[in-house]
């Protein structure tokens, strides 16, 4: 009788299986998971492989640090490929000449359009009648003055066509003129409002967006622009689009300054040389240059652009992380995906993004055989026990993911993880093919970081994870399928009115993201989703299925961590439904879901060797 | 200008079943004080009541949510302030400190927000978070930053070149 221990370290979590193997009999006892730490493959991995074993350990009876109730440790002998995640803009980056102010104040005041010369409010009762002047108010100066001054001036036969305030007052001080003007407040660098500007202020009625400053061309008629200078406004334009209110002042010419940097080439070099795609083209021609140069030798970026810099960085960081000089980086496969990346609108006063096209690229890099040997000897002295290093990872999977009821070979794994997507293929003899490929649950993360404009990569794992809800009330919530729950305790007054994330166990956490509704965030989450995992999940297929022919397969198991994502294997289910393969979520010995596949393969080949 | 802001039994009270936030302070509040909550919802678009009664700052607001249409009350004493919802009955949903004319406008536009199912504002006031996103971009990065990005991109190819002996590029 022995303790066996099946430990998978994988890019993102290391997995334990623990077993008491009698003979042939294995009997499962515990599972266990923990983050992986460090770049897998290295020394740094002890910490999480200590704390996932002694998270089984526990679970079976043992006590945590009772390493030596184990008889031998298996580990995986880790693909490897490391895969990484990068983002850029597609479109150019122009520097506007002028200034424009489109945040999105929850209460201006007044509606309409107003245009005139921009003044300081202390200006105001010195501004001659007939002039058409637009103040900007600091919030130094009380609301009732504010508009008694304006009331004033408008008697006095000053055209005061609209305000710019810095504090929260739009709607006050509207309540308080004789005619109505439209207000923008909440103005906080309120003095970065250039003065004596042609200017124009809009704010459209409530449950509209701005009309008039969202489109280039009413920008053009009201400042009189050339077309060259009305392609240069263009961004402010699509800045606006969507907010209530807007603001947008000429600034004097001599300030332009325009910067282009080329998106640039991609050089993807395969079996029959080098082909070159440009950025700008977008995923979908990046992805059949890539397809066409099958398989992939390795990829470089036009030096000198954006896609340059990227695929150095992506080599500089993978060079630090494994210690392989940089030049023996190989990126052995790309996955694009368009996107949208927040581009900071210089002359912006309230810091305004506009949303440009982008691209975000993941890379997939072949390493050195990893020192799988050296962390195997490292770990049976420190932890005094048999180390062994197991088959490769994809045939322990396949082993592993074999468990699930209903399932034979010839079948397809797909293993969906955070770093890369993995596909193989047993055959009715046993043999294997097998594919790493680029892309999976990092760059679903970075993609909804960038598109909702998130800095946390842990909130746009959170969102990658929970469905969606909306605070309704102090006790009720409306889910994003229309749902509505009751709570007995009342929520929170912080998530109240919010959308939130909804958790395990019925933990709200709300989102602190402003003018962001739940359909806006549903639809970026499950679109990055289809475009990477189901994306991949075909394009892997292809790769590893008898003559490259999807139909050819009959059954595929999803498993890894990403298959236990409430949406994903629905998706990947359904998609690859329309080629008539039985897909679905793996359910590791009729117990672990689709986690654990390796671990258990590791364990069941302890007994097969 | 329409009504925002009367106080009950007075000749400037709001009409009769007007959709408010209702106010109950105890006597000790003046009228320029219940102003400051009143400014908070007139500017999110909501009138208010006020009215006066012995109590402290959650009993206060309990009555006043029981008598606003809104179904919201705030109740302020000497003490703070409190907001309570009908809904919830066995206490304020939400009680802040009322000392500056700032914490008393917060109040008022929570309330009238809350009125509207809407998030409550940032604690501080005027202060809002950043509309849109802030990922730092190209655009935020300086000229000397640019300069050194593109002598250590120009560097890391030249090395790249001369490891890989021109041989693979063709």
């Amino acid at each position: 009788m022995a303790i066996v221990a099946g430990i998978d370290i994988g890019n993102a979590t290391t997995e334990t299986a623990l077993a008491r193997v009698e003979g042939r009999d294995i009997t499962f006892l515990a599972t266990g998971i923990s983050p992986t730490t460090g770049i897998k493959g290295t020394l740094q991995n002890m910490s999480g492989l200590r704390s996932s074993l002694g998270m089984a350990l526990e679970k079976a009876g043992f006590k945590r640090g009772q390493y030596g109730a184990v008889d031998v440790i298996r580990l995986n002998r880790a693909a490897p490929v490391i895969g990484d995640v990068a983002m850029e803009t597609v479109t150019e980056t122009i520097v506007t000449e002028s200034t424009m102010i489109g945040h999105n104040p929850s209460t201006p005041g007044g509606v309409g359009v107003g245009v005139g010369t921009t003044i300081s409010f202390d200006a105001l009762s010195r501004a001659a009648p007939g002039d058409s002047v637009i103040p900007a108010v600091e919030s130094i100066h009380d609301y009732a003055v504010v508009a008694s001054e304006i009331a004033k001036a408008l008697e006095r036969g000053v055209n005061v066509t609209a305000a710019i305030c810095q504090s929260d007052d739009g709607v006050l001080i509207e309540n308080r003129l004789p005619s109505v003007i439209p207000i923008v407040d909440e103005v906080s660098a309120i003095e970065r409002v250039p003065l004596g500007m042609r200017c124009c202020v809009e704010v459209a009625p409530p449950g509209r967006v701005v009309e008039l400053l969202a489109n280039p061309y009413d920008i053009a008629t009201l400042f009189e622009l050339s077309p060259e200078e009305t392609k240069q406004i263009v961004p402010v334009a699509r800045a606006l689009v969507g907010n209530r209110s807007a603001v947008v002042i000429r600034t004097p010419l001599g300030e332009v300054k325009e910067r282009r940097i080329p998106a640039g080439e991609l050089y993807i070099i395969g079996p029959q040389g080098k082909r070159t795609v440009n950025v700008e083209d977008g995923a979908e021609a990046i992805q059949n240059t890539v397809v066409a140069c099958y398989p992939v030798d390795n990829i470089f970026g036009q030096p000198g652009t954006n896609v340059g810099g990227m695929m150095e960085r992506v080599r500089l960081t993978m060079s630090d992380l494994t210690g392989i000089q940089i030049g023996d980086v190989y990126i052995r496969d790309l996955l694009a995906v368009d996107t949208l990346v927040p581009q900071k609108v210089v002359g912006g006063v309230a810091g305004e993004f506009s949303l440009e096209s982008g691209v975000a690229l993941a890379v997939m890099v072949k390493t050195e055989e990893l020192p799988m040997r050296k962390l195997a000897a490292a770990v049976s002295q420190d932890l005094g026990v048999k180390v062994e290093v197991g088959g490769v990872e994809a045939d322990m999977a396949i082993r592993g993911a074999l468990t699930t009821p209903g399932t034979k070979p010839p079948v397809a794994i797909l293993d969906l993880g955070a770093g890369s997507s993995d596909a193989s293929f047993m055959r009715t003899d046993g043999t294997v093919e097998l594919t790493h490929l680029a892309g999976a649950g990092n760059m679903v993360n970075t993609i909804i970081a960038s598109e909702l404009g998130i800095d946390s990569m842990d909130l746009a794992e959170s969102i990658k994870r929970n469905p969606l809800c909306r605070v309704e009330s102090a006790f009720h919530i409306r889910q994003e399928d229309g749902a509505v729950r009751f709570f007995n305790e009342p929520i929170d007054a912080s998530a109240y009115g919010r959308v939130a994330l909804l958790h395990e166990g019925d933990f709200l956490e709300p989102l602190m993201l402003n003018n962001i509704n739940v359909e806006r965030i549903r639809s970026t989450r499950r679109k990055a989703k289809q475009e990477v995992f189901v994306k991949n999940s075909i394009r892997a297929l292809e790769q590893v299925a008898p003559g490259n022919n999807v139909r050819l397969v009959d059954y595929v198991v999803i498993v890894g961590g990403s298959a236990k994502d409430f949406e994903v294997a629905n998706m990947v289910t359904n998609a690859l439904a329309r080629y008539g393969i039985v897909a679905g979520r793996g359910n590791i010995r009729s117990t672990e879901g689709p986690r654990n596949a390796v671990a258990t393969g590791l364990v069941l080949s302890s007994v097969q060797q | 200008m329409g009504a925002w802001f009367g106080r009950i039994g007075s000749s400037d009270a709001l009409p009769e079943k007007m959709p408010a936030v209702w106010l109950v302070t105890d006597p000790s509040f003046s009228e320029s004080r219940a102003r400051f909550v009143a400014d908070g919802c007139e500017e999110e678009g909501i009138p208010l009541a006020w009215d006066v009664k012995q109590g402290n700052a959650d009993e206060l607001a309990r009555f006043a949510s029981l008598r606003s249409q809104l179904e919201v009350g705030i109740g302020l004493d000497a003490n703070g302030g409190a907001i309570a919802l009908v809904a919830v009955t066995d206490k304020p949903y939400i009680t802040r400190g009322a000392d500056s004319s700032k914490r008393l406008r917060w109040l008022g536009q929570a309330a009238a927000r809350i009125s509207k199912s809407q998030p409550i504002p940032d604690e501080g006031g005027e202060k809002q978070a950043p509309a849109k996103p802030s990922i730092p971009t190209k655009a935020e990065l300086s000229a000397e930053d640019e300069i050194a990005e593109i002598v250590r991109m120009a560097t890391a190819a030249l090395l790249k070149e001369m490891q890989e002996g021109g041989g693979e590029r063709t």
